[in-house]
């Protein structure tokens, strides 16, 4: 029998099909969109004083772009929090919600550091004062959870039970050498409560990488802000808004928080 | 074991590597893994080599937007870009792709005149 000579047909089929792959979904905005919300948040601790509002972005190759609003001009001695908590991709909305935060990292005696300091040889007055330090870390991943870039915030504060009465904040930013992601812009920056009643830390950044998805557009991520905020009793609230933008292929991205220092890596 | 096995196994592990690569590193990683079915395409014994390199390419996605989906569905909210049905529906097609060439290459093998 004669061997019959393979064609050229089922390897360029397969190539199409691959290369397929990259292609991004088309995104289609209705003229009157009824939004219809997928993938709720049924796990999240709930907000007091909460609002919900819709999020309309814009359709973009591979997605939406969504411009989120500026948080309030006065935060909460209780902290504030603006979070998704469903979703409607295909018209690009986005249902939020804001309000107080009412779930804590709980504050365990160990954690924190606490000293007497006494006022004069013979000491007439003690005043307790203990320190606390707090960190939140969002980190945005690929689709095979390796990360990509994160972002730090991390609040160290002392307190005496009526207010904060020093204290220092960081921020910590890093991507993944040689995954071509940059760093195009950050920052960290204090902001002191009325009366001493909160120190919160705020770091913000913008990574980019325009060779992931070539030809296509330049992917970003960008986080917003991400606070940490100090309260006189000890305690720590967090908050966080970040996003992608452009990706041709989807990404995921994690929250870590805890007291103490941030240990310096990504887990 | 035959030749045709032996390549079909290398192809396997080319395309594991290769199908990481294409998640990983984005359109780097995929023109790497179009080089390498380019070339797995010619490698005599046709279609043992590219057998192997599109079912294990296609398998390793599978397992990775499987497991993404479950991720999304675990933390809803969380996830961002493209919508991960195609990327099943492609990684299933070039699986089923893979198997049938390396079907396609046993019946060669079987009715070859040596």
């Amino acid at each position: 029998m004669r061997q019959r000579r393979p064609r050229l047909a089922l390897p360029v089929l397969i190539l199409v099909l691959t290369a397929a792959t990259s292609l991004p979904v088309a995104q289609v905005q209705a003229d009157q969109p009824t939004y219809s919300f997928i993938d709720w948040r049924t796990d999240l601790a709930p907000l007091t004083n909460a609002k919900t509002w819709i999020l309309v972005g814009r359709p973009i190759p591979g997605g939406c772009s969504y411009s989120y609003p500026a948080g309030p001009d006065v935060i909460p001695d209780g902290g504030w929090e603006l979070r998704s908590i469903a979703l409607d991709p295909s018209d690009c909305a986005k249902l939020m919600e804001e309000g107080t935060p009412t779930a804590f990292v709980p504050v365990t005696a160990d954690k924190g550091t606490t000293s007497l300091t006494s006022d004069g040889e013979e000491a007439r007055t003690l005043a307790l004062t203990s320190s606390q330090s707090a960190w939140e870390q969002v980190v945005w991943r690929d689709i095979l959870g390796l990360w990509l870039n994160y972002d730090v915030s991390q609040v160290d504060w002392s307190y005496n039970g009526s207010i904060v009465t020093s204290g220092s904040t960081h921020g910590h930013w890093g991507y993944r050498w040689g995954s071509g992601w940059a760093i195009d812009s950050y920052g960290n920056y204090s902001t002191w409560g009325s009366g001493s009643s909160y120190l919160r830390s705020e770091s913000w950044s913008n990574f980019s990488n325009s060779a992931f998805c070539w030809p296509l557009p330049t992917v970003y991520t960008d986080y917003y802000y991400n606070r940490v905020w100090g309260f006189p009793d000890g305690h720590a609230t967090r908050s966080q808004s970040s996003a992608s933008f452009n990706e041709c292929l989807p990404f995921h991205f994690d929250v870590y928080t805890a007291y103490g220092n941030w240990p310096g890596t990504v887990p | 074991m035959s030749r045709r096995m032996r390549w079909f196994i290398a192809g396997l592990g080319l395309g594991a590597g290769a199908g990481f690569l294409a998640a990983a590193m984005g359109t780097l990683g995929l023109v790497l893994l179009v080089v390498a079915a380019l070339w797995a395409s010619l490698v005599p014994p046709r279609f043992a080599l590219l057998a192997g390199l599109l079912t294990a390419s296609g398998a390793v996605w599978l397992l990775v937007t499987l497991r993404f989906a479950a991720l999304c569905n675990d933390q809803p909210g969380t996830c961002a870009g493209p919508a991960i049905g195609p990327f099943l529906l492609i990684a299933a097609v070039v699986t089923a792709v893979g198997l049938g060439a390396a079907a396609v290459t046993a019946w060669m093998a079987r009715h070859t005149v040596r």
